[in-house]
């Protein structure tokens, strides 16, 4: 099979090896002094294994967690954000989808439900930044570095991620479909950033001529610039010879035309053609939800089925590929528990992520979601951070990518990990 | 020195320019190498380029406080629409069945992203907010950020001042502020780049680092817009606490509220300055933050209803040590006046303004921020692998020149250390500059900079919008990972074949042999 072919073609590749090791030195001039320290720590490559594939959805504008997983029934809510609760019971159309008594799911996440009853989708409730800040500039900055108070810290966590991985791999390791690099990007480790993988598409005529650049580019004695060259030529060739664009979609995988949507479908064509993803990082925009979040055509009530539509499309797509993958969503913060003047909700604090993986202990809701009182908010108006984000991120990369120097990750931080895998 | 005249003519414009035009090499030649350089580092070139920019790009003519009124960002401009029309039933009608807010600011900052010019009552569902904006007087703030873009594509590939470009590129990204934070910083990045980078790109640092530092959109991408003097401190006039009303209104994220905010002290010594490692502590960036609470953004530079902005100028009139000066506001009530150690340098109980200008003059002229900012300019226009001695012999410009640039730039140029070969296309372009240079040598025909910038951005350079602090990554690496390169290599084949809207190659560049010269490992380098 091609795929085979490709991907055994990769492998033997020794300047990937060079590029490698040489992004990884020089990446340590960049990165502050106790990353670089800690990077240092890690040297003992993972063993060689079917690669997994991780896929991070950033929900920008901070989604409002209480809506997205609500207390059943609960007076608190009732009373202070009446226009915004559902009934459990009632009301058939719009009908908060129970889960396990305490907890419902927002009806229009209600194609996730599915995965939460068969055991494959977990909620974390109460996650959040240990810093206080309502800023989503800084709180995204924050979340995306790994470095919650910092804002000097040059390179994204993610990125540290792939440096962290330490094994062999395609220029499609780690790809974000977004129009310019997301903070968690930042940093030298090899990645991709791409809107629409067509853009590394050429065609035959067009790959000849690649064939000579890359004879050029073999002969360069800039060893950072003979790797990139090859690289990349390599990359557009990976995408004819693989056929990546061609990969079929499942027909029951109904993808939203959002960037979410047509980020997930790309990113499971990356993986469906065995390019070697292990990183995708894909964006959900505009859950700034100030006003009347829940109506019809609410911002809230829009993002959430898109968010839910696009996932539900992209595991059915995935098909038995599922087993490689784990999704994971993070927002930079949640909203107040108060519903305001106008039928939206303001800044918060915690908020809710959702982790779906054949591997993941889902049909749970994890993490400590107080009684609902004044005097259990933060602040007097927020649900308030009971899990470090960096306890839940991880705890993912941990348990799915095998990264367990975490330390390089999340510099400064040793809580514990969570117990959300199998 | 190695080189011939001809090599060093060569090297000097790959070094010191966007890219060589046979034009050139032939001005340079028939001037002679040392006066082009001479003429390039005179402050009679200054403002020469000027008037072809203004007149291609209007909206670089306006003042800042010209810009604030009539470009304001979609955020500001939804805010004051909002106050402007707040009895107006069908405004609110249509608000409530038209306006997706959420939707839209986050279609914006797509928009941004891509570069796209689309005003937001042009952009789906946004249609009927045209009207408002038109009575509002309000342009199009999508079109202020692409002309901030293309001005500086306009000017790298047409400016003959190139120096002043290139050097305009590196102080810029010194200083970085970045239009990621659409909704604040934004609209105030073209007047950053114009008058705080470009007005003194030939001058002394101290006064570019002064500009800054009382520029708007220094002040707010950094916060200390929002600094003041934590809840016990003693400030220089008496402050009074905004009403209760207010604190539980929805504009209670806008209140000033007491509390020091480290954000810009910090890296002021550490990026602008000192260096990480040039000698302070956590306590210098401490007490720097109490020197400059109070520095803020004058709050008149959005347009309020004229009787709100009278009683802010009023509010700010009755303290006495508050003042402002043009978009600068010193708010003495949230100054903190308490005495303070910086340096090892003490200052007074009395505080005030002009502290904050003493410890930035004396960061300055401090020997580590002279070792830093040499080391940083030799790196950009020779080598990632900067020669010690050259960093060393430019930092002693600086010092005995007051920060003097174009004396630095001569105590460069002068040395032999530049000239060794060694350093020939020793770095790899940024995409900005690999793609002002494909356009110069290709002798291109230029009538829209829109998608020569798009293809900037997917090659990996959002200019203008690097959201961390300290700027792009001067490095080969940086400019190597990701897929950039293959970007390069697919913009080369649509440029030779004439496929870029608005840009048009004469045809002895519209070959393949020149899409693989543009496309090879030669042409990344510089």
């Amino acid at each position: 099979m091609c795929e085979e072919k490709g991907n055994k073609q990769w492998s033997r590749r020794s300047f990937i090896k060079t590029n490698g090791l040489s992004l990884f030195t020089t990446t340590l001039g960049g990165v502050p002094s106790f990353v670089a320290q800690a990077a240092i720590s890690i040297s003992r490559p993972a063993p060689f294994q079917r690669k997994k594939v991780l896929v991070c959805i950033f929900q920008r504008g901070a989604m409002d967690g209480i809506s997205a997983v609500q207390p059943i029934d609960n007076a608190f809510l009732r009373k202070h954000r009446p226009n915004l609760v559902f009934s459990a019971t009632r009301d058939a159309s719009r009908k908060l989808l129970d889960l396990d008594g305490a907890f419902g799911l927002h009806p229009e996440l209600a194609p996730l439900a599915p995965y939460y009853e068969n055991g494959t989708l977990a909620i974390l409730h109460g996650v959040g930044s240990p810093v206080a800040n309502r800023s989503h500039f800084d709180a995204q900055d924050f979340m995306e570095s790994g470095t919650p108070g910092i804002k000097g810290t040059e390179s994204g966590w993610l990125n540290r991620a792939v440096g962290a991985m330490g094994h062999d791999a395609t220029p499609f390791k780690a790809v974000s479909f977004t129009p310019t690099s997301p903070r968690s990007f930042y940093g030298e480790n090899a990645h991709i950033v791409v809107e629409n993988l067509s853009d590394l598409s050429f065609s035959t005529e067009e790959l000849k001529e690649l064939q000579k650049l890359k004879q050029l580019y073999q002969k360069e004695a800039m060893a950072d610039l003979a790797n990139a060259g090859i690289y990349n030529i390599e990359a557009a060739e990976m995408m004819a010879s693989l056929d990546v664009l061609n990969q079929p979609v499942n027909p029951n995988s109904i993808y939203p035309m959002s960037p979410l949507g047509m980020g997930l479908k790309q990113t499971a064509k990356l993986i469906k053609a065995n390019a070697g993803l292990e990183i995708a990082f894909v964006e959900s925009n505009g859950w700034d939800t100030h006003s009347r979040q829940n109506i019809d055509y609410g911002g809230f009530t829009l993002r959430a089925r898109d968010l839910a539509q696009s996932i539900d499309a992209f595991w059915k797509d995935l098909g038995t590929l599922q087993d490689d993958v784990v999704v994971m969503t993070m927002t930079e913060f949640g909203r107040t528990v108060l519903e305001n003047g106008s039928f939206g909700t303001d800044h918060g604090r915690a908020s809710c992520s959702f982790i779906l993986g054949n591997s993941v202990n889902g049909g749970k809701i994890y993490g400590n979601f107080p009684e609902l009182a004044f005097e259990n908010l933060e602040d007097n108006r927020d649900l308030p951070v009971t899990t470090d984000f960096r306890s839940y991120f991880a705890t993912v990369v941990s348990k799915h990518l095998n990264i367990d120097e975490t330390s390089v990750l999340f510099p400064d931080w040793n809580g514990e990990l969570l117990e959300l895998f199998r | 020195m190695g080189l011939s005249e001809n090599e060093a003519i060569d090297y000097a414009v790959s070094k010191l320019t966007f890219g060589a035009t046979p034009g050139l090499i032939e001005e340079i030649k028939s001037e002679g190498l040392e006066n082009w350089l001479g003429r390039q580092l005179s402050l009679a070139s200054k403002y020469s380029f000027k008037r072809e920019v203004e007149s291609r790009f209007p909206i670089t003519k306006l003042s800042l406080e010209e810009i604030a009124k009539t470009y304001p960002s979609p955020g500001i401009s939804l805010i004051l629409m909002g106050i402007k029309f707040r009895k107006d039933k069908k405004f609110k009608k249509e608000l409530e069945e038209k306006l997706l807010v959420n939707e839209m600011l986050a279609t914006i900052n797509a928009s941004v992203a891509n570069v796209d010019r689309r005003a937001i009552y042009e952009l789906e569902g946004g249609e009927f907010l045209l009207k408002y904006f038109e009575e509002l007087e309000f342009g199009n703030f999508m079109e202020l950020m692409y002309q901030l873009r293309a001005q500086k594509l306009y000017r790298a590939v047409h400016s003959p001042f190139q120096i002043q470009e290139t050097l305009a590129d590196f102080w810029f990204n010194h200083l970085n502020v970045s239009i990621t934070r659409v909704n604040d910083t934004a609209p105030y990045v073209l007047s950053y780049d114009q008058d705080v980078i470009r007005a003194n790109v030939l001058g002394h640092y101290d006064k570019m680092l002064k500009a800054s530092a009382h520029h708007p959109a220094m002040l707010i991408y950094f916060d200390n817009n929002h600094s003041n003097a934590d809840e016990n401190a003693r400030t220089l006039d008496r402050r009074k606490p905004p009403a209760k009303k207010l604190l539980e209104s929805e504009f209670r994220q806008f209140l000033q509220m007491p509390g020091i905010n480290e954000n810009y002290a910090r890296e002021l010594l550490e990026l602008h300055t000192l260096g990480v490692d040039g000698g302070y502590t956590q306590s210098d960036v401490e007490e720097l933050s109490r020197i400059l609470s109070g520095w803020k953004v004058n709050p008149l530079l959005i347009r309020f209803h004229w009787l709100l902005s009278f009683f802010i100028k009023q509010g700010i009139k009755k303290n006495k040590k508050s003042f402002l000066q043009g978009a600068f506001f010193f708010d003495s009530t949230h100054h903190d006046s308490g005495s303070k150690t910086f340096l090892g340098r003490q200052f007074s109980e009395k505080g005030g303004y002009e502290q904050g200008i003493e410890a930035i003059e004396t960061l300055a002229a401090h020997p580590s921020t002279a070792q830093f900012i040499s080391a940083k300019l030799v790196k950009r226009f020779v080598s990632d692998d900067a020669p010690k001695a050259l960093i060393d012999k430019v930092a002693k410009a600086y010092t005995s020149n007051a920060g003097h640039i174009p004396t630095m730039m001569r105590t460069m140029l002068e040395a032999e250390e530049f000239w060794d070969p060694r350093h020939a296309y020793a770095k790899v372009k940024t995409p900005f500059e690999y793609v002002a240079s494909a356009l110069r040598s290709s002798e291109a025909e230029i009538s829209s900079e829109q998608e020569a910038l798009q293809w900037i951005v997917r090659m990996g350079e959002p200019i203008y919008a690097y959201q961390v602090p300290m700027g792009f990554p001067d490095t080969k690496t940086y400019w190597t990972s990701g897929t950039g390169l293959i970007n390069r290599m697919k913009f080369a084949d649509a440029l030779t074949s004439n496929k870029i809207a608005g840009i048009q190659l004469p045809a002895k560049f519209s070959t393949s042999e020149w899409k693989r010269e543009l496309g090879s490992p030669r042409f990344q380098k510089q």
